[in-house]
């Protein structure tokens, strides 16, 4: 059998003050094989998360967007915790507008943070994971990215992009005993899916939407995390490329 | 068999059930800090949300609050950013709010229970897992997350699944010098750090009897530190007489009524549970943890364990523990030199702590090689303290006097160890960092035990330096 983990792994969570992000933090803490270092915008909840959790670490508050953000972040952390072992690429931004009405600033900030901030994360890490022969990179996506959602054409984009990234690094590190996989959920109860149905110019209400769901439900956080939970393990170790829609049945048409 | 409190308590509670399996339960009492409530208010301002009960929230600040000055602006630009944004929220929302502008301030869970807000048969929640501590009072109350904070705020009510209730008996007498906080480290050090994943645990027998509501309030403090989010004690007499008289607690004839509700929710001696632990008061003697986590603890006279000497499922983070502590197995504890001597937190920062430190400091100085601080737990707190005169007798004896907050129990303020000090620390966690260096150390213990390892300079029993 599989031991879960031979000794303790260093991972790192983007995103880690959002909702699904706190999710993810809050499961993983309770391994103590897993010793966590979280980033994000929100400073007083990193802090907060980090008193609250056993196996966090330390945290790293600051703006993915900004590239040099990524590189003092990832210098850091490995300076003083010897390099990750896993890379949860979870932080990101949901842009609800028609093709018309986007902003070029928008799609900057949409692709800066959903697409580049992760391609540009897996590139800081890759040798060093390379070294360790063992690495778990997860990408946060969305079905979006590949069944296409009206109005939300840029997001979509990035989150293609990542089932990219996906596929393209597994091929390129599989001999070296990392895998990368994609988790893309469906709706989630969280303040991004609750901004689109509080937005007065969205026709779309939660009870239509829900609707057309065939679980007729949201996706909580909790599912997000305990499938991050599974896809780093050593279980886990010949899952590789893989795009996962955690959609209650949305993605099926 | 009989339905115990917890159940009563809950079916008194039930909405409705769900699909999921779970219960819609409505809350009587929802409690707010700084820290875990604007990005809740955020999410009720997107949603276009008003509060459902605007009068079952309370707020205060304690989290980030500084103790060392009530001078404004404070130093720490986000904390007064914070303090600024609960007030404003208040304000927008009709909150009734603890604030430093009136001096009511305090830590949630110290607050709750002096202003009368805790009672029995409630249920309460609080962003904050510490709040467990409210069930001393026999209420069903856990911590719960921003976004449940969120959902409470615009609903008053929570989906939660149903606990498995475990009945913790502590029977016999506790020898002198032996504390509450001794007690709660001992049955997490037996029951695990997990153990109480999935149950409430009641606490009973003639131990808990016969405690004062603030030491109940400490073992149902720590609860969560042993898996459990829910602790709680039945109510009693000695509970009434603590409520009685208390700012919000009922009054004339709703006082009388209140009681005979009180009365009718405690368990029966008949009375269910899913199990039951049984401990004897005597094979208590003052503990502290020597790792990092609570249920690594030990007897002040023990040695540190060996691998073998523990639990399997403890095994995993022995060597861990003993690496960041930089301790070795088979080595005491007592003559460990700390440099930091911390007294207060929800779980040990109430009048009474510092009335016991204070009987037994008078006459004694702080080591040199110690900063030893003593945290009121409320503004309240400091103020009985104050009128007594204990603040003399901690001042005199070289503690720092300070301001009502959590100071160094999470070092989300100013409060924090440098490097790798060891801190001899009343609070309920040490967990690595937490006390705010990445290599800080912290020893729990008794409030008692922490006035003695401040005064030695080092870790030692309490009851031969006091010969209590």
């Amino acid at each position: 059998m599989l031991d879960n983990y031979s000794k303790s792994k260093i991972v790192l969570i983007t995103g880690a003050s959002g909702v699904i992000g706190n999710s993810i933090v809050n499961l993983l803490s309770e391994d103590n094989n897993l010793k966590l270092l979280i980033t994000g915008q929100n400073e007083v909840k990193l802090k907060y998360l980090k008193s609250e959790l056993n196996n966090v670490l330390a945290y790293l508050a600051g703006d993915l967007i900004d590239y040099k953000f990524r590189e003092k972040l990832i210098s850091s952390f490995s300076e003083e915790f010897g390099g990750l072992d896993i890379l949860i690429n979870n932080a990101g931004i949901y842009t609800w507008s028609s093709i018309d009405n986007l902003q070029a600033e928008q799609i900057d900030k949409t692709l800066d943070l959903n697409l580049k901030a992760p391609i540009h994360l897996c590139h800081l890490i890759s040798q060093g994971l390379k070294k360790k022969k063992w690495g778990r990179i997860i990408n946060i996506g969305s079905i979006s990215g590949s069944v296409g959602e009206a109005n939300a054409s840029l997001y979509s984009a990035s989150k293609a992009g990542l089932i990219g990234l996906t596929k393209s690094l597994a091929l390129e590190l599989a001999e070296y005993g990392i895998t990368i996989n994609s988790i893309s959920p469906g709706w989630v109860k969280s303040p991004l899916s609750e901004s689109v149905f509080g937005d007065e110019n969205n026709p779309l209400n939660e009870k239509d939407e829900i609707d057309c769901v065939p679980q007729k439900r949201w996706i909580e956080p909790s599912e997000i995390a305990h499938l991050v939970k599974f896809l780093i393990s050593e279980p886990a170790c010949g899952l590789t490329g893989q795009v996962i829609n955690l959609c209650a049945g949305l993605s099926l048409g | 068999m009989s339905k115990n409190l917890f159940n009563k308590i809950w079916d008194s509670h039930k909405i409705a059930s769900l699909n999921s399996g779970q219960d819609q339960i409505f809350i009587d009492l929802h409690l707010i800090h700084e820290v875990t409530s604007p990005q809740a208010f955020g999410m009720l301002r997107a949603l276009g949300l008003k509060i459902a009960y605007p009068q079952r929230t309370f707020a205060t600040v304690d989290h980030i609050i500084p103790t060392s000055t009530l001078k404004r602006p404070y130093q720490d630009s986000l904390a007064e950013a914070m303090i600024v944004a609960i007030k404003e929220n208040c304000e927008e929302f009709n909150i009734k709010y603890f604030s430093p502008e009136e001096g009511s301030q305090g830590i949630v869970h110290v607050i709750g229970p002096e202003k009368g807000l805790t009672q029995p048969g409630t249920t309460i929640v609080c962003g904050d897992s510490h709040t467990s501590t409210h069930g001393a009072f026999g209420a069903i109350a856990f911590g719960i997350g921003t976004s449940q904070v969120r959902d409470v705020l615009a609903t008053q009510s929570l989906a939660l699944g149903r606990l498995k209730v475990r009945r913790i008996n502590i029977n016999g007498k506790l020898a002198a010098g032996v504390y509450s906080k001794d007690v709660i480290l001992h049955i997490i050090r037996v029951l695990g750090v997990k153990g109480g994943m999935g149950f409430a645990y009641e606490y009973g027998g003639s131990v808990i009897d016969a405690m004062s509501m603030e030491e109940r309030m400490t073992i149902c403090n720590m609860s969560i530190e042993g898996g459990a989010r829910v602790g709680y004690i039945n109510p009693d007499q000695i509970t009434f007489d603590y409520l009685q008289g208390r700012e919000y607690a009922p009054a004339g004839e709703k006082w009388n009524e209140a009681v005979t509700k009180w009365k009718s929710l405690a368990s029966e001696a008949d009375a269910e549970y899913d199990d039951i632990v049984n401990i004897q008061a005597e094979s208590i003697s003052p503990t502290l943890t020597w790792g990092i986590n609570p249920g690594q603890a030990m007897s002040i006279g023990e040695k540190i364990p060996t691998l073998e000497q523990i639990k399997e499922e403890d095994q995993g983070t022995f060597e861990e523990a003993l690496e960041y502590m930089k301790l070795e197995a088979e080595k005491p504890m007592v003559g460990l030199k700390i440099n930091v001597a911390f007294i207060g937190s929800c779980t040990n920062g109430r009048l009474s702590d510092l009335e016991e430190v204070a009987k037994y400091v008078k006459g004694f100085k702080v080591s040199s090689n110690v900063k030893a601080l003593i945290v009121p737990g409320s503004m309240q707190v400091k103020r009985e303290a104050e009128s007594k005169g204990l603040n003399k007798i901690f001042e005199e004896a070289g503690f720092e006097w300070r301001e009502a907050g959590c100071s160094m129990c999470l070092a989300m303020n100013p409060d924090k160890l440098q490097a790798d000090e060891i801190c001899a620390s009343s609070s309920n966690r040490n967990f690595k960092g937490r006390q705010g260096s990445p290599q800080g150390r912290t020893i729990l213990m008794s409030p008692v035990m922490v006035a003695a390892a401040a005064i030695k300079g080092e870790v030692t029993d309490a009851r031969q330096l006091f010969k209590i």
